[in-house]
């Protein structure tokens, strides 16, 4: 397939999410229910009927993706321990020791220049609009980016951190077993 | 010790789950040559760089880095690069003194402040949105 034949431009974008199934959209549209939501309303962002939300949301619930709450009507939400959960492993499976420890470090490194460039302890102790008012240099674009990429890093860290202790947990298993 | 986020109030971090999610869904298309999840630049992002075969020649690379935080707000920053400038523009929403909470900051160069905007809720229509207004920008480009 030539693309680039054409004098007047290249064929149209493919539809990112057209081939996505029922089952994908409702997971793509659990990702974002981060509250306790009712079946039929994820079936609306879903555009699906309610009886097959139910379905598949039941099958979610079974695999841990979602929290279901036994309310009347039953809502369901996001279960973020599932993700993290799965992130660790992965970082586990993917990373040595030695490897997860020396992101840690880098972490920790970027953690405490965050701290140091905006005198606090933690990214929800800064007033982004203060701060940003309060500088030359950074916008509030950049003030409220840095601020993301610092809570970021504090979670990024405690995944490394979890994920290394449990390769630890594992190689003293083995050696010991 | 970790204040609660997501209320919209304090920074929030990264959503990984749904970056993966827009990774594979636009590495699958034929305008995308690569979709990857990094954070070489500082920012966890995705970057999504599109096909060199959909762009006239003077522009070298085309990106979207894609930011999406766990409070769903987000920023999307497009970029082509040339051989001595670039033309950028941005989607963000995050609070924000200049506008309203949703806002673009418009091309040659998506300079602070922005300009007031209404984006929709769901991650997908926010990328198909912003895909929509890349072809568009292609579609001008050729017609240069």
């Amino acid at each position: 397939m030539s693309e680039t034949d054409a004098a007047d431009g290249p064929p149209p974008f493919e539809d990112a999410f057209a081939s996505d199934d029922v089952e994908q959209r409702i997971y793509g549209t659990i990702l974002q229910t981060r509250k306790p939501t009712t079946a039929s309303t994820i079936a609306d962002i879903a555009d699906c009927d309610p009886k097959t939300a139910r379905k598949y949301l039941g099958w979610f619930d079974d695999l841990g993706i979602v929290t279901h709450h036994d309310s009347h009507p039953a809502t369901y939400e996001r279960n973020d321990a599932y993700f993290e959960w799965r992130r660790i492993n992965q970082l586990a499976a993917d990373h040595s020791v030695e490897e997860l420890q020396e992101r840690v470090r880098e972490l920790t490194t970027r953690i405490t220049e965050y701290k140091a460039t905006y005198d606090a302890a933690s990214p929800a102790a800064v007033d982004a609009v203060a701060a940003a008012e309060g500088s030359d240099e950074r916008t509030i674009d950049d003030v409220y980016s840095d601020l993301a990429d610092w809570a970021t890093a504090r979670e990024e860290r405690d995944r490394y951190e979890r994920a290394r202790q449990q390769r630890t947990g594992g190689e003293r298993e083995q050696a010991s077993g | 010790m970790v204040p609660p986020t997501g209320d919209g109030g304090s920074p929030a971090p990264i959503d990984r789950p749904i970056l993966e999610f827009l990774q594979t869904r636009l590495q699958a298309t034929r305008q995308v040559s690569r979709a990857a999840i990094t954070d070489a630049s500082g920012h966890l992002e995705l970057q999504v760089v599109f096909a060199s075969s959909y762009y006239p020649a003077p522009v070298d690379d085309a990106t979207l880095t894609v930011r999406w935080y766990t409070n769903d707000d987000f920023t999307l920053h497009y970029r082509e690069q040339y051989a001595d400038h670039a033309w950028e523009c941005r989607w963000d929403r995050h609070p924000n003194p200049h506008e309203t909470r949703d806002h673009f900051h418009p091309p040659p160069d998506a300079p602070t402040p922005g300009e007031d905007a209404t984006w929709p809720d769901d991650h997908r229509d926010v990328v198909a949105l912003v895909l929509s207004e890349i072809e568009d920008r292609i579609t001008a480009l050729w017609s240069e």
